[in-house]
């Protein structure tokens, strides 16, 4: 078996997906409003003519560094290529003013190449018996996943845990808009069939994180001919990767980080958007360094890194075995899987074991490329911090509006984009969580809808079926722990200092 | 009470209310109330936390600790920006993107101080090309 995998991988046609995977992933990710989805979808023609295993190799490649490549425009403009890299730009953008931004983006290829690789290896060994999960997995637990989801605000409030509770709930709000896909009533669209699929994602996060850093940087237009280094005297840096004896401190973060992602890609509807939050809020608890997130953090960088690629391996585990698919990306591939003629299921580990392998081997060599190719273009990318604002904001805004836009091909989109825009620059001033807002955005459909279902499934005793559900006591008695282990936390360290006062 | 030395939090809460009074009202004129439920927790949550926020801008502005006010004194140059990007959106909507691009990327690149003539013309027609390469020919995507 080893043998043909290595043969398979090792034939031309694979080796060309697979580069061409990783290079196109990463650019597409870089470019604000183009996801992996879109680039997979307009992709999927091309591989007709292709064998398999160099289709799903190429597909599963551009998935992955997709991601990453979302991270690099992250964390020099703050600008997050894909939804998954929005905590990414919360903790990189900072690292990029102080001038650590090369080595912030050779920590994001380092992360996510080993976040990747780890859920690839999940996905090789442990596929079946963790699909198993997916099958007990229904509404309710996907509202207490959403609630866990939410729990994350406590680590991005920012300066005040009341208004960042309270972007969340605005997010929750914003997630309403359009029509009910329970009852299919039309909820707060004004009559406008713009407003009837809600709100999207992507002009959302292009104006929250985007445009309103284009305008907060136009209001020191006195500067405009400095660039961002120059405005804030930093340097590039030299240093790229963390030092072998720095090494310690981020393996912990990436290993768990990495097993987080890949159980919030088992998830169905969960995807790497959620992945990345968890895992940074997992790494802000267990840090030493807490006062650094936020201002930016390495750790907290590492951390949505490795949750947001791990993501794409564990979305794949119930989509090989159970025709589930883990997010929006892994629905996409599992058409093309259907093309080549592999049905998920356990003939796909039998019957065509040899060619499943070989997409699963090819797949984790791709994560180790991954980290190859974007440690060599880091050098030459962090130069755009060079760049003075004069030129820059008028070509990150075009970039940005063309990139809403490109979505749905609406005109509406952008004029979406321009609002969160101005709203995420009032909030920036005024110190309400931008992050917070996503947030809830992102988690408010799927909260609702596991809420509301499970109250139908309930028949009217929703404490019994809640309690009457492990996984649910399980993600409950979690819920409860993210939310007072800061509280006990502080406490302990307050009770420590007293002690050694006295 | 000058209009100046308000507290941020209390226009933002006084606005959030507004909305969540909108919200509510429309929420309750839904046609199924199933669809109603959630909406309105979320509305409630919002009216706590908004009240919150109030509060504690009432306390700081007692105090009078809060350094940062609703000064819109110093909102001229993003206000500014804002128009132009509307205009520039506007221009896309009815000219095109290439054509709009052409006017308001070099436009905006004078405007932020930008004084080299092969910069402007560079930048413009390298974002125009980029954009097409990409997205006309690369994605198909049909251009406003």
């Amino acid at each position: 078996m080893f043998e043909t995998v290595l043969s398979n991988l090792m034939s031309t046609n694979v080796l060309i997906g697979l580069v061409v995977g990783v290079v196109g992933g990463m650019v597409v990710g870089a470019m604000p409003g183009l996801s992996g989805a879109m680039a997979i979808a307009l992709l999927l023609p091309v591989t007709y003519s292709m064998s398999p295993i160099a289709a799903l190799v190429m597909l599963m490649a551009i998935y992955t560094s997709a991601m990453t490549g979302g991270s690099i425009s992250a964390i020099l403009l703050h600008t997050p290529g894909t939804p998954a890299n929005a905590a990414t730009a919360m903790e990189g953008y900072p690292l990029t003013k102080k001038g650590r931004g090369l080595e912030a983006v050779g920590m994001s290829m380092l992360s996510s190449g080993i976040g990747g690789f780890i859920s690839a290896v999940a996905l090789l060994l442990i596929a079946p018996p963790l699909a198993m999960i997916s099958l007990k997995f229904s509404e309710p637990e996907s509202f207490l996943i959403s609630i866990f989801g939410l729990t994350v605000i406590g680590s991005l409030a920012g300066k005040s845990m009341t208004k960042g509770l309270l972007m969340g709930a605005v997010g929750l709000l914003l997630a309403t808009i359009g029509v009910d896909n329970i009852t299919g009533v039309h909820r707060y669209t004004f009559g406008s069939d713009n407003l009837m699929s809600g709100l999207q994602m992507v002009p959302a996060l292009i104006g929250l994180f985007t445009i309103s850093v284009v305008l907060s940087n136009c209001e020191d237009y006195k500067n405009a001919n400095k660039s961002l280094l120059e405005r804030h005297n930093a340097t590039l840096g030299t240093k790229m990767l963390p030092t072998l004896s720095e090494v310690p401190r981020y393996l912990v973060n990436w290993i768990v980080s990495s097993v987080v992602g890949i159980i919030v890609g088992i998830l169905p509807g969960a995807g790497g958007n959620i992945g990345s939050w968890i895992a940074y809020d997992q790494a802000k608890k267990r840090s030493k360094h807490q006062e650094e997130f936020g201002n930016g953090s390495l750790e907290g960088l590492a951390a949505c890194e490795a949750g947001n690629n791990a993501v794409t391996g564990g979305a794949m585990i119930p989509l090989m075995t159970l025709s589930i698919p883990g997010s929006p990306v892994a629905a996409i591939i599992l058409g093309g899987m259907l093309i080549h003629g592999l049905v998920p299921g356990s003939k796909l580990f039998t019957d065509q074991a040899d060619i499943t392998y070989s997409i699963l081997a090819g797949f984790a060599l791709s994560n180790i490329l991954m980290i190859f190719v974007g440690l060599a273009i880091a050098k030459y990318v962090v130069n755009v911090t060079r760049i003075p604002n004069s030129i820059l904001m008028p070509v990150v805004l075009p970039l940005s509006l063309i990139g809403s836009y490109a979505i749905n091909g609406s005109m509406f989109d952008v004029y979406v984009a321009i609002f969160f825009g101005l709203l995420g620059f009032l909030m920036d001033k005024y110190d309400f969580s931008s992050p917070a807002l996503i947030l809830g955005l992102i988690l408010g459909s799927t909260a609702e809808r596991g809420l509301m279902l499970s109250r139908v499934m309930s028949r009217g005793d929703m404490v019994g079926y809640y309690f009457g559900r492990p996984i649910c006591l399980i993600l409950m008695a979690l819920i409860v722990m993210s939310i007072a282990w800061p509280i006990i936390s502080s406490r302990f360290a307050k009770k420590k200092q007293e002690n050694k006062e006295a | 009470m000058n209009l100046k030395t308000i507290n941020a939090d209390i226009v933002a809460g006084i606005i959030l209310l507004i909305i969540s009074a909108i919200s509510y009202n429309m929420a309750s004129g839904f046609d199924n109330p199933d669809a109603a439920l959630w909406p309105k927790a979320v509305i409630i949550l919002i009216v706590i936390f908004t009240a919150l926020v109030m509060a504690n801008g009432f306390k700081k502005m007692k105090e009078n600790t809060e350094a940062k006010e609703a000064d819109f004194t110093k909102a001229i140059a993003p206000v500014l920006t804002l128009a132009a990007i509307t205009l520039y959106a506007v221009l896309m909507a009815h000219a095109g993107f290439f054509i709009a691009t052409a006017i308001f990327c070099p436009l905006s690149m004078y405007a932020l101080g930008q004084r080299n003539w092969l910069a402007l013309i560079g930048v413009t027609a390298g974002l125009n090309l980029f954009v097409y390469v990409l997205f006309v020919m690369q994605l198909e995507l049909q251009m406003p």
